[in-house]
């Protein structure tokens, strides 16, 4: 792996720039920056909208020599779009040389506390990178990415600390042309706060979120159960 | 039993056409309803994160289109097939398109355990098996571990029992329809 000169974010969530995934990688970018690589950050969801945006995107990777994806972790694996992402750069890729001159990371971010879930999520991105020929940097695995909702983590303090470490570990190393280390793997993993806290708070939120909508009890319908279905049926006939 | 058939080829000429077409076949000689999405005809916006069907409609996408119908019919679904290239190890952004818009509707947002790790809770009683059949063009141990814990993981946070197997595109017809055979009896489908 050689120092790298120029880093592409690309943020994989529908969100965009309101994402956690953005704080995740703006961050990185920053400590980045900092140690004289220059960078660019595009949101997938905004670069599949046109054939332009998309030329734009494979552009930015061709111009790139480290490549960062940061993106959420959606029904185990990554978004669709994040997902045609790959397809497109592995498409645009084929019959190139010296690819390997070029590295990727992943950064994955779950809402569940365990960051394990994450684990197909890079591995998926490591094939990519394998089979692309791109050279495989390392991946950061995240839980609780609901505390972070897209705030930048600087202004998270304490509760971030053990993410902002890693990242910074990350950084170091990446500018050096180096690998991300296990040290930052780990810290990367750590939620930073109790578990029963995060989801006895998650479940708590929801619940207050709904509220503006809908009533508590509502969250709870089954639109599709065949059985409720009929029921409601009969009663609209008998109010006919 | 009602099957539901997610197929998640880019192409025409995808050997996973041909693995639906023996499917579809097999369950409806066998007397099974069969309901067949070929998803690169369907016009289904991606996921859009925004937690409307938990927030504002629960258990139903906000999104109006063929996505909005996926909730409904899987879950009226005894069996749901996922099928796909296996690309980087996964599925292709076509089926994923698909697979991004039913989870969260049938699922409730509030936390449970299962086995000590986290998951979202179930809304219904009752969940579809899922199936999934990934082509590859030839073995490749990495992708093929990946995609069977793939698939394993979807059948943990979807409350359910989840089987997959792997064709090449390189098997003669009769090897194909010998592994959707085989992958079938697997899923308890006589």
């Amino acid at each position: 792996m050689q120092r790298p000169i120029h880093a592409a974010l690309l943020v994989g969530s529908p969100k965009g720039p309101d994402s956690t995934s953005n704080s995740l990688g703006t961050y990185l970018i920053e400590k980045l920056e900092q140690k004289g690589v220059t960078s660019e950050t595009i949101y997938i969801c905004q670069s599949l909208s046109s054939d332009e945006k998309r030329n734009a995107m494979l552009q930015l990777v061709d111009e790139s020599d480290l490549i960062i994806l940061a993106f959420p972790l959606y029904v185990d694996s990554l978004h669709s779009q994040m997902v045609k992402t790959l397809e497109l750069i592995a498409e645009h890729e084929k019959g190139k040389t010296e690819l390997d001159k070029k590295s990727l990371v992943a950064i994955s971010n779950s809402g569940f506390p365990e960051a394990r879930h994450n684990n197909t999520a890079l591995a998926v991105c490591r094939i990519f990178a394998k089979q692309v020929g791109f050279k495989w940097a390392g991946g950061l695995a995240i839980g609780g990415g609901g505390a972070i909702a897209g705030q930048p983590l600087a202004e998270l303090g304490g509760m971030v600390r053990n993410k902002t470490r890693a990242l910074e570990i990350a950084a170091d190393a990446l500018a050096l042309g180096e690998p991300i280390p296990d040290k930052a793997v780990t810290l990367m993993s750590k939620l930073g706060f109790p578990k029963w806290l995060y989801t006895w708070s998650g479940n708590r939120g929801w619940k207050s979120q709904a509220k503006e909508f809908v009533k508590t009890k509502s969250m709870y319908n089954q639109p599709y159960d065949i059985a409720r279905t009929a029921k409601l049926e009969k009663e609209e006939l008998r109010n006919v | 039993m009602k099957a539901l058939v997610l197929n998640g080829s880019n192409t025409e000429k995808s050997t996973v056409n041909i693995v639906s077409d023996y499917l579809v076949d097999f369950l409806r000689i066998k007397g099974h309803e069969v309901d067949v999405m070929s998803l690169r005809n369907e016009k289904i916006a991606s996921c859009l994160g925004c937690f409307g069907c938990w927030l504002k409609t629960p258990g139903e996408c906000v999104i109006k289109d063929a996505g909005r119908e996926l909730p409904r019919k899987v879950i009226r679904s005894d069996l749901v097939f996922l099928l796909t290239p296996v690309t980087f190890g996964m599925y292709s952004s076509e089926l994923k398109k698909a697979m991004d818009r039913f989870p969260c509707p049938i699922l409730l947002p509030f936390f449970t355990k299962i086995n000590g790790e986290i998951h979202h809770a179930k809304r219904y009683d009752k969940y579809p098996k899922l199936v999934a059949v990934g082509v590859l063009p030839n073995p490749d141990e990495e992708s093929e571990s990946t995609f069977g814990t793939l698939v394993d993981r979807n059948g943990i946070n979807l409350h359910t029992t989840a089987i997959s197997s792997i064709v090449y595109s390189t098997d003669k017809p009769d090897v194909i329809k010998e592994k959707v055979i085989s992958t079938l009896s697997r899923a308890g489908v006589q």
